[in-house]
């Protein structure tokens, strides 16, 4: 929204402007905050969250520089790979219910599901989850496989 | 009696029993990567993905070499290959991976050439077990 965009990027410089004990505090604060009315889907942004405040308290331990912490903001490592074993789990719980559809999972959380590939795709990409399984589940009543 | 060699492995996976060899895996290609599953086909000559993981991947799924395969039940399934990495329970292997051209595919296949032949496999049917090695 134009109007907001002038405080926000008031805001946001005096954020970036601050020391980095008190840029934990704050991102420590906001973490409470939306943890305390966290609805399941802003999952994604809270962990987002969490990541960089668990970056800027490695940057802050003594004798540890942003180029010698390997989780330093500045250069961020190599993602881990999710554990895909939640979803699997999932897949073997509930799988069934969801025969002819594709579906994307984050962990143990169904993000999309339905017939069409690409829309289930876009709706993992919005999610903005990190690495979503997406595999299509074969109805109950399909014939044996074999290629 | 012959006897059995002795064999190791550096990874084991236990697969659901209900639905065969099925392993989760990510595969990446042009930068784009995505987390799925295979089915372990020993059947099968070569790795042949589904066309729609290949547009999650947003390839440019014909301008890849043209291969077609003869499935079993007879046709004809036309695929196009693209170098790709497959990462699964810690193995990391970059091989040429055949997209169908056409959507439908039920499942993503990992077959003999680019999957089976840089690997050490063993399977216990009867434990749901896989048995795996990356050889180097």
């Amino acid at each position: 929204m134009a109007t907001t965009q002038p405080v926000y990027e008031s805001v946001l410089r005096q954020a970036l402007g601050l020391p980095d004990d008190q840029k934990a505090q704050l991102l420590e604060e906001i973490l409470q905050h939306e943890l305390g009315s966290a609805a399941e889907n802003k999952r994604p942004f809270l962990e987002k969250l969490d990541e960089a405040l668990a970056r800027l308290k490695a940057r802050m331990r003594p004798g540890v520089t942003a180029q010698e912490d390997p989780a330093s903001l500045q250069t961020p490592g190599p993602r881990r790979r999710p554990d895909p074993a939640p979803a699997m789990e999932w897949l073997r719980l509930h799988g069934k219910d969801y025969g002819g559809q594709w579906v994307a999972l984050d962990g143990n959380r169904l993000i999309a599901h339905g017939p069409d590939a690409e829309k289930v795709y876009a709706a993992a990409e919005a999610d903005g989850a990190y690495l979503p399984l997406i595999d299509y589940i074969e109805p109950a009543d399909a014939l044996p496989f074999v290629f | 009696m012959i006897p059995m060699p002795e064999l190791s492995f550096d990874v084991t996976h236990i697969y659901d029993s209900t639905d065969g060899v099925r392993i989760p895996l990510v595969i990446s290609c042009g930068g784009k990567e995505v987390q799925t599953r295979g089915y372990v086909d020993c059947g099968a000559e070569a790795c042949i993905f589904s066309n729609e993981i290949g547009r999650m991947l947003n390839i440019d799924i014909e301008a890849g070499e043209p291969k077609s395969f003869g499935p079993a039940s007879g046709g004809t399934l036309h695929t196009y290959g693209h170098m790709a990495t497959i990462e699964f329970l810690g193995i990391t292997l970059e091989s040429i991976v055949y997209f169908a051209k056409y959507p439908g595919l039920r499942r993503n296949l990992l077959g003999r050439n680019g999957w089976l032949s840089k690997l050490r496999f063993g399977l216990v049917e009867s434990d749901s077990a896989v048995f795996l090695s990356h050889l180097t």
